[in-house]
């Protein structure tokens, strides 16, 4: 039972883990990834809804970043596969309403193939942004550069213990299913089963939440103050400039300069 | 040393779906006591640790430590001189690594690095989990878990430590260990339990709870020996007790 729960915390807390990595890009402070991720977070959100050439060039970030801080790309697909259900749906939508022809007279691909492709790998693409800052800087990593960066105690304190409720949800869910799995003999989940474990998910999920808040107010902590963590006060090195310069600009021309275009060009002169 | 004395006066408390947990309860701990709260599944003693603690309010009787009322507007202060060793480690534990869990509390109470680590450090000696610090939590043995537990709220240098079932998943060796760690503290002890073995290895006294109300108290281990006692709230008499 406890080798079970210590499993789902280790699978839930997986970008701590990575986080403990030594790589040069670990070595860098965590100021520096928090602001690399922000452009890049604004690069992607900004593209024209049609873009997809744009988009494509700037996917080679995350698989950079991966490649270099020694993250496994399916750590990436776990992450951007949770996020993936909400998106889909609005995508789905978005082919429903807009049914107008991309290349006339042809009735398909629709134009709104295309913007549900791209809205796919918009998400994809600062889902796995955000994994990778996670994975580079650890969360404790990220609320000491996001407090030095001068981001409001209060905003920072939010986002902490809402990734504190989603590891307790997760948790939760893992062993809920387990447990119906055990006992189970291999059926299959009916939908009405799926139902009750959602009820139960939900209800046993909000009574830990409560119990882990009372833990952590009995320790002093009130919800404001940050001041269990550390809040980074180190003055940024060298490397750490040249490397937030290089990133940004190449950021800044991936998505504004000609390299999307260059590279559509030779892509169609590959083209028979 | 005199800070660390509770004293229950008359309390009931009902869950807000009407369940009556606790009827009329009283009792007394004197600074410094380490007492046990026995009695069987659903006696009422998570009920009790949670009042004791300013976690709940009670329907109607007063709780008091160290003579000051316990109210939603003395929690705060109060809460500062009694830790709560949660049943469950993993509702306390959640920093990425022992040092930052344990340190959790002294820097939420305020104190600059050097006095965090010392507290840190003194912590985890008092629960032999020195070697620990640098683990994440949610890499340990149950019994490593439960030190580190403990170690979190030794931190906060509390008067009163509150244990709920803190036996609960060790092996014998774990609970050995664990009650040479609770009988080393100087701090007011409460713990609950139906471990008899472990309330005789390390509490001078024990309160027997069952339906919510206390129907004995006395010294230990004389209390257990009361066989008949013992048959009729449902408790096994202690391993250690038993000659024949
Ligand atoms: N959140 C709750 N809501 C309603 N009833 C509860 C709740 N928690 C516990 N109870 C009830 O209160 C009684 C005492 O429970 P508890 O204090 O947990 O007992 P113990 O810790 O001795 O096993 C039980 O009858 C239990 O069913
Ligand atoms: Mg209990």
């Amino acid at each position: 039972m406890s080798q079970c729960t210590s499993n789902l915390w280790s699978a839930a807390l997986h970008a701590d883990d990575l986080a403990r990595r030594d790589t040069w890009l670990h070595r860098l402070d965590p100021r520096t990834h928090v602001t690399i991720t922000v452009a890049y977070l604004l690069a992607v959100l900004s593209l024209p809804l049609h873009d997809l050439s744009r988009l494509i060039l700037l996917a080679a970030y995350p698989i950079w970043t991966a490649l270099a801080g020694g993250v496994p790309f399916a750590y990436l697909a776990r992450r951007v596969a949770i996020a993936a259900p909400w998106i889909v749906l609005v995508a789905v939508s978005w082919i429903w309403l807009d049914r107008r022809p991309l290349v006339p007279g042809h009735p398909w691909p629709t134009a709104g193939c295309l913007a549900a492709a791209s809205l796919l790998a918009r998400l994809a693409l600062t889902v796995a942004a955000a994994s990778l800052l996670l994975a580079l800087t650890g969360l404790s990593g990220l609320t000491s550069g996001l407090l030095g960066m001068r981001v409001p105690p209060l905003c920072v304190a939010q986002l902490w213990i809402l990734h504190r409720y989603a590891l307790v949800l997760s948790d939760e869910a893992a062993r809920l299913l387990r447990a119906r799995a055990l006992r189970s003999a291999g059926r299959r989940l009916t939908w009405r089963q799926a139902g009750t474990l959602l009820g139960q998910l939900c209800v046993r999920a909000f009574d830990r939440a409560e119990r882990v808040h009372r833990a952590m107010e009995m320790r002093g902590f009130d919800g404001h103050s940050l001041r269990a963590f550390e809040i980074c006060t180190r003055r940024l090195r060298a490397t750490d400039l040249a490397y937030a310069s290089a990133m940004i600009l190449w950021i800044l021309w991936a998505r504004f300069g000609d390299g999307a275009a260059g590279l559509g060009r030779r892509l169609m002169q590959l083209a028979p | 040393m005199n800070a660390g004395s509770i004293e229950v006066v008359a309390v009931s408390f009902d869950y807000p779906d009407g369940t009556r947990a606790l009827r009329d309860v009283s009792l007394s701990i004197r600074a410094g006591e380490a007492v046990a709260l026995v009695g069987p599944n659903g006696a009422g003693k998570t009920t009790l640790l949670l009042l004791l603690t300013g976690c709940l309010f009670p329907t109607s009787g007063t709780v008091r430590v160290d003579g000051m009322e316990l109210r939603p507007d003395t929690c705060t202060e109060l809460r500062r001189r009694i830790g709560f060793v949660f049943q469950d480690p993993d509702d306390q534990l959640f920093m990425p690594t022992v040092w930052d869990d344990v340190a959790f509390g002294p820097r939420n109470l305020g104190y600059g690095e050097a006095e965090v680590a010392r507290r840190v450090r003194a912590a985890l000696d008092a629960v032999g989990a020195a070697g620990l610090a640098e683990r994440p939590p949610y890499r340990l043995s149950v019994g490593q878990r439960r030190a580190v537990s403990l170690a979190t709220v030794l931190a906060m240098e509390p008067s009163i430590v509150v244990l709920d079932e803190p036996g609960a998943g060790l092996d014998p060796r774990g609970r050995r260990a664990l009650a040479r760690i609770l009988l080393d503290l100087s701090c007011t002890r409460l713990m609950a339990t139906h471990d008899l073995d472990l309330a005789v290895a390390t509490c001078r006294r024990a309160i027997l709870l069952d339906g919510g109300t206390v129907v004995a108290e006395g010294p230990l281990p004389d209390l257990f020996a009361d066989e008949a006692l013992m048959d009729a709230h449902g408790l096994e008499r202690p391993a250690s007790l038993r000659h024949h």
